[in-house]
């Protein structure tokens, strides 16, 4: 169990929390034009690092918001969460 | 015609009003109440001021927070979301004039009285009681009258608020079909008071 920083709400406790991977994939705008090629590394294909991610989260049990989480998926420490929309917090220096 | 507050009061919940009271403790299904959910701009000052107007008060505008004047609450539930307790009047009387308060397009109000029920906790207990089953801190260093947060109890989503301190009072709101769910849990841990 571990504390997560909702930007609405404050600390909360993980398990009002789910995740939902990756943020920051953005929709196509040719869709028309799109390869079936294209459409499969929008639709499926993801980073998957081992180390910082950057992902989506919702606060379900809280004020059911979305938000990004800036993740270690190793150690599971999360250095920043961030509202939808704003500047992306940097990478820290030495990730544990 | 009848009075609708007559009406209201008469009103099924899914508990039937039931209470149980142990040692410091009283867990209560409160009356119902018509409730609205309002989605506007609050970060907007002429639409807080016309909700101002209709709602009688300020609506909260603190994260975690609620408010409270004559007979309606208004409940912080997200940056663009408010809960309305109506404790005198009906939604379908209220809500015309909530709508009218926002600019159009911009925002939206739903009626949700029968969506919830609420159980109230209270006594010298109610603190251990209500800690017993939320992952909240709900330690009055943190969690005092005033304050409101959606978490979880058990299994269940539920709005906590805090009303009292001298004799703690908690409300639980909790969606109408899981109200057998939370009453068992309560009274359960409630009974080893
Ligand atoms: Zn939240």
């Amino acid at each position: 169990m571990f504390i997560i920083t909702c930007p609405y709400c404050g600390d909360r406790d993980q398990t009002e929390f789910t995740c939902h991977g990756e943020a920051h994939i953005a929709r196509p705008l040719n869709t028309e034009s799109l390869s079936d090629e294209e459409w499969g590394d929008y639709v499926f294909f993801r980073q998957n690092p081992k180390g910082m991610h950057r992902e989506r989260w919702v606060h379900a049990h809280g004020c059911r918001r979305w938000f990004n989480a800036l993740r270690n998926t190793v150690s599971d420490e999360i250095f920043a969460t961030y509202k939808v929309g704003d500047a992306r917090p940097p990478l820290p220096e030495n990730p544990s | 015609m009848a009075d609708q507050a007559t009406l209201r009061a008469g009103m099924a919940t899914p508990l039937s009003g039931q209470s149980y009271s142990s040692n410091g403790i009283t867990i209560s299904e409160q009356q119902s109440c018509d409730k609205l959910i309002v989605r506007a701009d609050f970060s907007d000052a002429a639409t807080v001021a016309a909700l101002s107007q209709v709602l009688g008060q300020t609506p909260a505008l603190e994260a975690n927070t609620y408010s409270m004047a004559d007979d309606k609450a208004v409940y912080w539930l997200g940056p663009d979301e408010r809960l309305v307790y109506l404790h005198a009047q009906t939604a379908a009387d209220t809500i015309g004039s909530v709508q009218a308060a926002i600019p159009a397009g911009k925002g939206a109000v739903v009626d949700v009285s029968d969506y919830y029920t609420v159980i109230q906790l209270s006594g010298q207990n109610a603190r251990d009681v209500l800690s017993s089953g939320t992952p909240f801190d709900v330690h009055p260093r943190v969690f005092g009258a005033g304050q409101c947060a959606q978490t979880r109890y058990g299994s269940a989503t539920v709005l906590l608020s805090a009303l009292d301190d001298d004799t703690p009072t908690f409300n639980v709101q909790v969606r109408w079909s899981f109200a057998q769910y939370l009453w068992t849990y309560l009274a359960r841990v409630a009974g080893y008071c």
